[in-house]
């Protein structure tokens, strides 16, 4: 039985419609992140499973109990907020004990309880700082320890990690998985990072315009995306129109740059139906153009090429003006990728690593 | 530049002087004349004593201060209790209608505080306004007395204070995060326990600044209880005013009023240390 319940959920500001009807379950101890482009409606679907908001329509059901009315004090959900939301004129300890001291729980519980909070979440020997004297790394620190120390059945974060410079947010992310193992709490989070997303979550909501796009793990919403949006928003992507030629049981042979490709048939297209072909940057193969082209691949001339460290990044001019995007690894078999400028190189992709999305 | 030296140097030699001549020198008079002896043809001899402020400690003149101590801290709670609520309704209040809300609050400075307080009269006094709507609405069998009673002392000084409770604790409460107000409803505090332990702790610079600010001018405003309370409440104001004006005793009047800046100056000083406390507490 799922955690969180959310049926048919609508949520209307001012005459703007932020969530349609929208549909989700979490699952006991999963990591689920809500991502999606801002303005997308994830943060309201975080802060209507909190109770900070409540629903023009549609149930909410939190650990099996109809939550859709039941204000936010009497969930048990915690939240880290975007902005971390401490309280300036407490301590640490304070700010993390608030919860635990609304419990009622003895004293002596309670600084026990946020002790072990404050270890877990390395910031032992910091309870009496005032949060002023606290970095925004640490700050963030606190905010979870106070969300977690009341052991709530989920556990929401808000962009948690969005106020933090790059390196701190590698570490962060880091931190997030471990802590999430350890808790074995429900995790919710929201972001519009993809790669934060990919990286952190058991599965992940791409959300747009109020709705849901694609529900799944992080490899199946990047390798198996179910439509552009989703495509384009997740990584990035090389997109080709293209039309079915021929199918034949699992696979279909489809023109696409004016060249016959067969490709597999997962969605039962029919002969002359438009597609879209969508292909990553890395699952695409470049050659340097001796004379012709060999059969299924584009010619084209290289326009930019641009050195990443690990990989070098070729911006390819198709000749028919298209522009794709090519990611060439450096490995034992190509120590050293150099083009030049202009040079004519012939453009194609690993078989079956293609997906065909219908034409929108 | 050196015109503007000029100006500059002249315009501040001028407050200066202003200051000096017409706040500084009479305040001194006044503490000169606190230690004189009376006289009663040239208002003071130059006999230097203390009995005035001996005589302050007498039960029937203490009874005055206590007195006026006692309506001074009853106005702060009233002006707390009315302006926290409509202080923050306003801080909560949408953008488009607050400057409107603003201006209720201040539009009554306009008008003289003296000319206000004969309105309340009028508004309060035995054939006034509302007695009036109450007999004929027949809440009352006939008039009820307001005006020279202890409620209508109460009712225009909190009238003529309020202002003074709500604009300081309004811009405190203004700044207030409502991300701090979710963040604590998110952790299981109801309504009254978010108020306890996140606002009112938040907003105590304003409380402070807005008590002190009803308190102090309380003390002093003597033609409030004068026109609203009849002779029967005297407070420290009435009673300087009195020594001045109707006895004739300068010193014991200077006595007095040098005394009121004594306890002034020392709630002021209470708060400086509060705040100081607070502030670096709060702010990073």
């Amino acid at each position: 039985m799922p955690v969180v319940y959310l049926q048919n959920v609508s949520k209307t500001f001012e005459n703007h419609v932020v969530i349609d009807k929208l549909s989700l379950d979490v699952f006991k101890g999963e990591f689920l992140t809500l991502l999606g482009p801002s303005g997308c409606g994830k943060t309201t679907v975080l802060r209507l499973i909190a109770g900070l908001e409540t629903c023009d329509q549609g149930v909410i059901r939190i650990g099996g109990k109809d939550h859709t009315h039941v204000p936010a004090c009497d969930r048990d959900v915690n939240t880290v907020f975007q902005s971390y939301a401490l309280f300036p004129h407490m301590t640490v300890f304070d700010n993390i004990a608030f919860g635990l001291k609304l419990k009622k729980i003895t004293p002596m519980e309670i600084k026990q309880r946020v002790e072990e909070t404050l270890a877990l979440v390395k910031l032992s020997g910091l309870g009496n700082r005032r949060i002023q004297q606290l970095s925004g790394g640490q700050q963030q620190r606190v905010a979870i320890a106070r969300a977690i120390v009341n052991q709530p059945l989920i556990l929401l974060l808000d962009e948690p990690l969005s106020a933090l410079d790059y390196k701190l947010r590698k570490e962060m992310r880091l931190e997030l998985r471990q802590l999430h193992r350890k808790l074995g709490i429900t995790f919710v989070f929201v972001t519009h990072d993809q790669e934060e997303a990919l990286t952190l979550s058991d599965r992940v909501v791409v959300m747009n315009n109020g709705c849901i796009e694609q529900i799944g793990p992080p490899k199946e919403i990047y390798e198996e995306p179910v439509n552009r949006f989703v495509a384009e928003f997740v990584g990035e992507s090389n997109l080709f129109d293209a039309e079915v030629v021929e199918t034949r049981g699992e696979t279909m042979e489809i023109r696409v740059q004016g060249v016959l490709k067969a490709v597999k048939n997962r969605r039962g297209f029919q002969a002359g139906q438009k597609v879209k072909v969508l292909l990553r940057p890395e699952d695409m193969t470049v050659e340097p153009c001796k004379q012709d082209c060999p059969s299924g691949s584009f010619p084209g001339r290289v326009e930019e090429m641009i050195y990443k460290g690990t990989t070098v990044e070729l911006i390819i001019r198709l000749e028919d003006g298209k522009q794709v995007v090519i990611l060439e690894f450096f490995n034992e078999d190509a120590e050293d990728i150099s083009y030049d400028m202009g040079e004519g190189v012939c453009v194609s992709w690993i078989d079956g690593w293609e997906v065909v999305l219908p034409h929108e | 530049m050196n015109e503007n030296k000029g100006f500059k140097n002249t315009a501040i030699t001028v407050n200066m002087l202003w200051i000096f001549l017409f706040v500084l020198v009479p305040n001194l008079i006044v503490v000169v004349i606190s230690f004189l002896e009376r006289d009663p043809v040239g208002f003071f001899r130059w006999e230097p004593t203390i009995s005035h402020y001996i005589n302050l400690f007498d039960p029937v003149n203490a009874r005055v201060f206590t007195h006026s101590l006692t309506y001074s801290f009853g106005t702060t709670l009233l002006t707390l209790a009315v302006g926290y609520p409509f202080a923050w309704f306003l801080s909560r209040v949408g953008r488009r209608r607050r400057p409107l809300m603003l201006m209720m609050v201040i539009v009554p400075f306009w008008t003289s505080s003296l000319i206000r307080t004969y309105a309340l009269v009028i508004l309060m006094k035995a054939n006034g306004v509302i007695n009036s709507l109450l007999v004929t609405l027949g809440l009352a069998k006939g008039p009820v007395s307001i005006l020279y009673t202890d409620v209508a002392v109460y009712v225009g000084l909190v009238y003529s204070l309020l202002p003074f409770m709500i604009l300081p604790l309004y811009a405190v409460l203004e700044k207030l995060d409502s991300r701090l107000l979710e963040a604590a409803c998110d952790l299981g505090a109801t309504h009254l326990q978010v108020f306890a332990r996140v606002v009112l702790p938040l907003s105590l610079p304003g409380v402070m600044a807005g008590s002190i600010m009803v308190f102090l001018p309380s003390m002093g405003l003597f033609y409030i209880p004068d026109l609203l309370g009849g002779a029967k409440s005297m407070l420290v104001g009435n009673f300087i005013k009195n020594q001045f004006l109707t006895s004739g005793n300068w010193p014991f009047g200077s006595a007095a009023s040098v005394f009121l800046i004594l306890v002034m100056v020392s709630m002021m000083a209470v708060y400086l240390l509060v705040m100081k406390r607070f502030n670096r507490s709060v702010m990073p």
